[in-house]
């Protein structure tokens, strides 16, 4: 997984993002910011996705369809599948009977999973679409 | 709450709690090479020594990594940063803010603290020269008030340091 680093600008990061509870401060330095934040309040932006990059159109942060989760292969882990953890949790897979396959065959706890395509669309291990972009 | 970011202000969730303390056992048992964790009773921040490897820029050298947990860990990354005095470092800000892309939208909660500890040491490692970014200033200056680095936009184009 290659690292790569470097550049800024200035954000409203995450998906959970409290606009509210930040130093009142730090929206002193842009306009834009106001600008969106009263534009969110009103309702006049649709699909505001933050963490999105305007330069980038892959970069956005944008979960799978329900349609696609909900077609997920759903199995039960038997120990033939060796000594399998879900790296979300940490937790073993063996004998739990909501596993779920992704596309690229990895296989995680069917809540971890979901919780995480809820606002993702890459596996968590190799990064490879779990929905194909249009 | 004398933190600075907007991470740390919610409990952890029972999932993240849960999922941290995996975390620690884990790396009480086999801790990354150069790394310390100083013991706390504060399951949401972690402040861990790191040693600069040996034949590198920052060999005898010992800084110190601040990693705070959001309530949703690992869905969403921690916020780590360096406590000053931060390493220079081309790619570290002198507030300690950190420019790696896995900690912001690369992140994967398949990555672990001790996963993060390693890319850091290695960022470090890679560097030829020791200095901060051209626009450390600048930057520095629009972070007083401590926002957090999560709600920097960053771009990362460079990957030879």
């Amino acid at each position: 997984m290659a690292e790569v680093y470097c550049g800024y600008d200035f954000n409203l990061n995450t998906r959970n993002f409290d606009f509210f509870s930040l130093p009142i401060g730090i929206f002193n330095f842009s306009v834009g910011w106001h600008h969106l934040l009263e534009e969110v309040e009103e309702g006049n932006v649709q699909d505001i996705s933050f963490g999105g990059y305007e330069s980038d159109a892959d970069q956005v942060m944008r979960g799978v369809s329900k349609c696609t989760i909900e077609k997920l292969e759903q199995k039960s882990c038997s120990p033939s599948n060796g000594d399998a953890s879900c790296c979300i949790c940490l937790e073993e897979l063996n004998g739990i009977k909501k596993v779920v396959e992704i596309p690229c065959s990895h296989l995680f706890h069917c809540k971890c999973i979901i919780e995480w395509l809820k606002y993702n669309n890459s596996c968590p291990l190799c990064r490879c679409k779990v929905e194909e972009e249009e | 709450m004398t933190s600075s970011s907007a991470a740390s202000r919610k409990a952890l969730s029972k999932i993240a709690s849960n999922r941290l303390q995996k975390e620690l056992v884990e790396w009480q048992v086999n801790p990354p090479v150069g790394f310390k964790h100083k013991v706390t009773d504060n399951l949401q921040r972690w402040v861990i020594e790191v040693n600069g490897a040996p034949g590198t820029l920052y060999a005898n050298e010992t800084y110190q990594l601040q990693v705070d947990f959001p309530e949703h860990y690992p869905m969403e990354a921690p916020q780590v940063i360096f406590l000053p005095p931060a390493p220079l470092h081309p790619h570290i800000y002198s507030n300690g803010h950190i420019c790696l892309d896995i900690l912001y939208d690369s992140w994967s909660p398949a990555m672990t603290v001790s996963s993060v500890c390693i890319s850091i040491l290695s960022m470090l490692s890679s560097s030829t020269v020791k200095q901060r970014p051209e626009d450390n200033d600048r930057y520095v200056k629009n972070c007083r008030n401590g926002r957090s680095p999560k709600e920097t936009r960053w771009w990362f184009h460079d990957d030879k340091v």
